[in-house]
């Protein structure tokens, strides 16, 4: 089969967008920790092996202001509570899989390549199309990394914080084509709600609750509904 | 940043992730339950992108002069008629810099 025809191929060229949203921000991540004086070898070692955007950017400001070894692994398992719930969600797709293909799938899990598995129908090679998406988007976040590191100050941070716009407007158009019922619009709507009152909840934790509280919602509206239609 | 605190994040990381998957051979999810796991994916994705839109250093821009909310609004309103997803990332991409280049 050629490559281009592949479900490899398909999940590079569904993460391609998004990678324009991570390079940034791992160059951000690079060019802070670069300035802080730490050493551009450990930093680049710490995007290649945690690759983690969020808990890494938290991890940096953490270590300015001098905080203890502990409380950043608490903040980084708290921030990276939500690769549970995505996780649980891929069971299916993945049971069946040696545990090496299982590793590696679980390394390269992250916001983005989430994103479009939860668009990918489920077929016999998803693992090629999941691997094919993590590695892209792992390539990008150590890349970004390097840049950030080498060109540090020269990064004009609010052109940086401008590529945003691609994961906001990515992220709708995975999201809204899959509301076609009430609950999973409530779904959204709650989430929304939700994080515009805790996005300033330390460690992450407005962006969890968010999200568990919407599901709880979407849920319990969905079974409302199934058990109104099985009644009729 | 050392060598034990980089380990440290790195393996509670990778466990966060793995967890669910090392489990997955012993754990059979009733079949019932395949619907409900769109509901994941909705609420995440959909916090995360109105974290990002709606926070602009530090603090909650629910106003007309956060361009990033007005694409988004776009694009939300596109992709809600059916129109196709390359055509809603446009409308939303073009809101925002026209709006940028008018300001």
């Amino acid at each position: 089969m050629l490559f281009r025809h592949s479900e490899a191929w398909y999940g590079l060229r569904d993460t391609a967008p998004l990678l324009l949203t991570i390079a940034p921000l791992a160059a951000s991540f690079g060019a802070l920790a670069s300035d802080q004086g730490e050493s551009p070898w450990l930093i680049l070692l710490c995007s290649t092996l945690v690759f983690a955007g969020a808990a890494q950017l938290i991890a940096v400001g953490m270590l300015a202001v001098d905080a203890p070894l502990e409380l950043i692994l608490l903040t980084t398992l708290a921030v990276n509570c939500r690769h549970l719930l995505y996780a649980f969600s891929l069971i299916g797709h993945i049971a069946h899989l040696p545990k090496r293909w299982q590793a590696a799938l679980a390394f390269v899990l992250n916001d983005e390549t989430y994103a479009v598995l939860s668009q990918r129908p489920p077929s016999q090679s998803f693992h090629h199309y999941y691997l094919a998406s993590g590695l892209a988007a792992w390539g990008s976040w150590v890349m970004g990394t390097g840049v950030g590191v080498l060109l540090q100050q020269q990064l004009p941070e609010t052109v940086l914080r401008q590529l945003d716009i691609v994961l906001v407007l990515t992220f709708i158009c995975l999201v809204v084509p899959t509301l076609h019922n009430r609950s999973r619009w409530l779904c959204a709507l709650t989430a929304a709600a939700a994080i515009s009152q805790c996005w300033h909840w330390p460690m992450g934790s407005g962006l969890l609750f968010s999200a568990v509280i919407a599901i709880a919602v979407g849920i319990t509206m969905h079974m409302h509904n199934q058990k109104t239609k099985e009644a009729c | 940043m050392d060598l034990l605190l980089i380990m440290g994040m790195a393996i509670l990381t990778f466990a966060t992730r793995y967890l669910p998957f090392a489990l997955s051979r012993n754990l059979t999810l009733p079949t019932s339950w395949k619907p409900l796991f769109g509901y994941v994916s909705i609420a995440m994705l959909t916090a995360i992108l109105t974290q990002t839109a709606l926070i602009r250093d530090a603090q909650l821009q629910l106003s007309v002069d956060n361009f990033m909310l007005l694409a988004a609004l776009a694009t939300t309103f596109c992709a809600a008629i059916g129109m196709p997803r390359s055509l809603s990332f446009a409308a939303g991409l073009s809101v925002f810099l026209l709006l940028h280049q008018l300001n």
